[in-house]
């Protein structure tokens, strides 16, 4: 816009908001690697390699990699029901889908421990079936499947309502069956926004907290996640050892933003 | 209006329906009604008893007061940062648009201990603070600056996409009658970006209210000072007082469904008042 | 009758979409849906379809009641308004589609397929996407694929809405040329009357979710049975109560359809008598072929043309009209009436 284009309005923005941006988010970015390789490469190298860190690094992966593809089904299937059918209690499904949204990790971590910890009302089927739930493996699957609920689905939605249903209708007219249509016509169209929404799943699956927290137990060396572990050698004071696991961590990061910035190149959402 | 199964001319529907239906109520009906149960069963006046405990009410308003604190410095930063993207050529500006897409992606304990290590007083901007008789880590600012931090993308991304849409020619049009940038902003651009705000800023202190991971490192956590609401959750949970826990995580369910239903009414007013007025 | 409606009603939120909607259609026929928007034309070819469920009624196709039965299982190629191409199949696989899924041998497949694409000039086309065809192209491929399987039906949904003016004029013949050869039984929906006049066998003209008038376009456009038919088809002038010379109109309350080129104007002249109507010339418009001429009489508009050859009728002058036609509205029943007496009809020079 051409009136705001003057040195004397432009200038200052540009500084404000660069310098805002460098404090807030560039200098933690160098703080993490700095304090990572503060004590030298090879320290660095075993803390990767120790297993306690491989143990976090390997239940971070299982975690992330369930709740993903849990929700490539349950985002494919709720997003073709809302995009192509009529029902009653659309909205209310709606809102059910996008309540992960709006919750406090905690709150997430607590509903669960309440449904399947020791005084939870599904602690008897739990203990029928010899399970352990809360304060091992399945919780945290089970708390990064919520979290991460909303995303595929969001993603998809808006650009399936977009395309309109008439390419499906017809095929379905000329005789397709679900997966016919799923695959040859739906899929196509979707691959990109699809692949957007598990990216932006995986991001928040590998690095969820508070929900863990409550759930895990933090038991070292078996319901440790690598955001956990990274908490738990900060509270033990070992601070470069934290700052080492938080390096994985910001990989990860790095590598999501690049594919998110790829394939949602269009979309609003984050 | 609903179809007869024979009027389904898309397959999948059962399919989709009952996959979604059951994923949806294990996951997410199945743990709420869990909530519900525990919270009818502790009964009225323990439940009472608990939401109003000093110590509880006392991290309401710390939770309260840095979430309106952060919302309003990312509604403020946030629009610079959307106008300068959206307006400007400078260099760096792609390396910027990235970098906002960080506080979502990064997982926040990592943003906990980094903000905690900076801002303390021997970190590298603490320090710095400190000469000022300024201090940031373990009190009421560091929470907000955490706040802060995870919440910079909502008010962004919000307005980034209607100032990019502000037609040109209606900008040029006012210029033509002798505005000055000024009254452009004013009486032209801040109505349409008005609703985009509000949503943003809805976003960012909703989101702000729930934050756990990066707050709790910088916090301090205090009693009375610098202890937010979901770490209260934490505390009772950790001491085993799942009522306590139920009836606290109620009241913030509550707070968020209002405060979001009031974000949303506000912001289809202003979005109404603008298209009346065009 | 090939495709047999009966007594189809449908509401939506209380509202009636339609109302009681009766007709039949031949073997081999293509039929025009016609009625301005919100009519309820659509609706019904997606009733038909089985895409909405009527409130009541029944609808045969083929002789076999299809209301329990699937849409896919009614034996419908559908055509939507806006193609609905398989953008990420070329054209040959888009048209392959529907006997890919009939499981078709694949040499009957290609054979099937590439005589289609022959008998409508799309074999050049065969490798395109759909983004890199024209308006007019995708068309004809939405076309193709939708009777490559033989489908007992074919139902479009405004099928040239979406094309500009000249290349709708073309498709119009070609598609109904295509459909007579090829003899499939064919219903689409138009708002457009020139379009249904050009292009059906038969046209249902609908309002307000009721039939007005089923009938040949030649009926529909001479034998209008109603005020919305007359008004709706083609250009004409109502008149209320008029006293015309050589017409011995209803003495009650009526309306009088006259087209325009019932219409002769005669320019007064020495050598021309007294005879006819005398009328005012409010507007001329040069059209190129005709001009068309807006008419004052007895304080009533009537539309007539003009030989845009012939010398110009100027504003505010005064002519002699013969009114060849008429149609007369009484009592919702219509009556066409021609001038008594020929006379009236010739122009009588001294």
């Amino acid at each position: 816009m051409k009136q705001f284009q003057s040195k004397r309005i432009k200038l200052p923005l540009i500084i404000i908001a660069w310098g805002f941006m460098a404090l807030l988010l560039i200098l933690p970015i160098i703080l993490v690697i700095s304090q990572a390789a503060s004590h030298g490469l090879g320290h660095y190298l075993q803390l990767l390699a120790n297993l306690n860190t491989l143990r976090a690094f390997n239940l971070t992966v299982a975690a992330t990699v369930i709740s993903v593809g849990v929700n490539l089904i349950l985002g494919l299937s709720a997003a073709w029901i809302i995009a192509f059918h009529d029902f009653p209690g659309k909205r209310l499904l709606n809102t059910l889908i996008d309540l992960p949204l709006s919750v406090s990790p905690v709150i997430v971590g607590l509903i669960f421990v309440l449904t399947f910890g020791r005084t939870g009302w599904l602690a008897p089927l739990v203990a029928h079936f010899n399970l352990q739930i809360i304060f091992a493996p399945p919780a945290i699957f089970l708390v990064t499947i919520f979290v991460t609920f909303p995303f595929v689905t969001r993603e998809l939605v808006p650009v399936l309502i977009a395309r309109g249903r008439e390419e499906e209708q017809t095929a379905a007219f000329l005789g397709a069956n679900f997966w016919q249509i799923f695959t040859q016509i739906t899929l196509p169209a979707i691959k990109t926004p699809l692949a957007g929404g598990l990216v932006l799943a995986s991001a928040r699956a590998m690095g969820e907290f508070g929900a863990v927290a409550v759930v895990s137990g933090n038991i070292v060396g078996k319901t440790l996640t690598l955001p956990l572990l990274v908490q738990s050698l900060y509270n033990q004071f070992k601070f470069e050892d934290a700052f080492g696991v938080a390096t994985i961590l910001l990989a990860s990061t790095f590598a999501i933003i690049y594919l998110k910035r790829v394939l949602l190149k269009n979309s609003p959402t984050f | 209006m609903e179809q007869r199964a024979t009027n389904r001319l898309i397959p999948g529907y059962r399919l989709g329906l009952s996959i979604t239906l059951t994923g949806l109520s294990l996951i997410v009906v199945i743990p709420f009604c869990s909530l519900l149960i525990s919270g009818i069963q502790m009964g009225w006046q323990p439940f009472i008893h608990t939401i109003t405990d000093s110590r509880v009410v006392a991290s309401y308003l710390v939770s309260l007061k840095g979430a309106f604190s952060a919302a309003l410095i990312n509604v403020i930063l946030g629009l610079v940062l959307a106008w300068v993207l959206t307006f400007y050529e400078f260099p760096g500006k792609k390396l910027l648009d990235a970098l906002l897409d960080l506080p979502f992606a990064l997982p926040t304990a990592v943003a906990g201990i980094a903000l905690a290590f900076l801002f303390s007083t021997k970190g590298w901007l603490g320090q710095f603070a400190a000469q000022f008789n300024l201090k940031i880590a373990y009190t009421f600012s560091g929470i907000v600056i955490a706040m802060v931090f995870v919440t910079i993308p909502f008010v962004v991304r919000e307005v980034q996409p209607v100032l990019a849409q502000l037609d040109e020619t209606y900008q040029e049009a006012a210029l033509t009658l002798g505005a000055k940038p000024n009254l452009i902003f004013r009486k032209v651009i801040f109505p349409e970006i008005l609703p985009a705000l509000i949503a943003g800023f809805g976003l960012a202190f909703a989101r702000s209210i729930g934050e756990y991971g990066s707050i709790i490192f910088i916090a301090g956590n205090q009693p009375f000072k610098t202890e937010i609401t979901p770490l209260t959750i934490m505390f009772k949970l950790e001491a085993h007082d799942y009522n306590g826990a139920t009836a606290i995580a109620c009241v913030m369910l509550l707070f968020s469904f209002v405060f979001i239903y009031v974000i949303h009414s506000l912001q289809r007013h202003f979005e109404n008042k603008r298209l009346g007025k065009k | 009758m090939y495709i047999d409606i009966r007594h189809i009603s449908k509401a939506f939120n209380g509202q009636s979409a339609l109302n009681d909607i009766n007709f039949g259609v031949q073997e081999g026929k293509l039929t025009a849906l016609l009625g301005p928007s919100g009519c309820g034309k659509t609706t019904l070819l997606r009733v038909l379809a089985g895409l909405e469920t009527a409130g009541s009624g029944q609808v045969a196709i083929a002789g076999r009641i299809v209301d329990d039965i699937k849409p896919q299982e009614r034996g419908i190629g559908f055509v939507f308004q806006n193609y609905a191409l398989f953008r990420y199949l070329n054209v040959y696989d888009n048209v392959a589609f529907g006997l890919k899924t009939k499981h078709w041998p694949a040499a009957k497949i290609k054979a099937r397929v590439q005589e289609l694409l022959d008998l409508t000039g799309l074999s050049d086309l065969a490798q395109r996407y759909p983004d890199q065809l024209s308006g007019g192209q995708k068309q004809r491929v939405a076309f193709v694929r939708a009777i490559a399987p033989n489908p007992k039906v074919l139902f479009l949904d405004e099928p040239f809405a979406a094309l500009d003016s000249q290349i709708r004029q073309e498709l119009r013949i070609w598609l109904k040329n295509l459909i007579h050869q090829v003899g499939i039984t064919s219903i689409f929906v138009t708002h457009d009357h020139e379009e249904a006049i050009e292009t059906a066998d038969e046209i249902v003209v609908m309002n307000q979710g009721q039939i007005q008038q089923v009938g040949t376009p030649l009926e529909i456009y001479y034998q209008p049975q109603n005020e919305f038919v007359a008004n709706f088809i083609g250009h004409s002038s109502l008149l209320k109560n008029p006293d015309l010379n050589g017409y011995d109109l209803p003495k009650t309350a009526c309306q009088v359809q006259i087209r325009p080129e019932h219409v002769h104007i005669h320019k007064l002249s020495k050598k021309v008598t007294s005879f006819g109507q005398s009328a005012t010339v409010k507007a001329v418009q040069f059209k190129g072929l005709t001009t068309n001429v807006a008419l004052d009489i007895q304080g009533q508009k009537l539309l007539a043309y003009w030989d845009a050859g012939a010398t110009p009728l100027g504003i505010g002058e005064q002519v002699q009209i013969t009114i060849e036609r008429l149609v007369v509205f009484q009592n919702n029943q219509s009556q066409i009436l021609k001038a008594q007496n020929t006379a009236q009809r010739q122009i009588q020079v001294l």
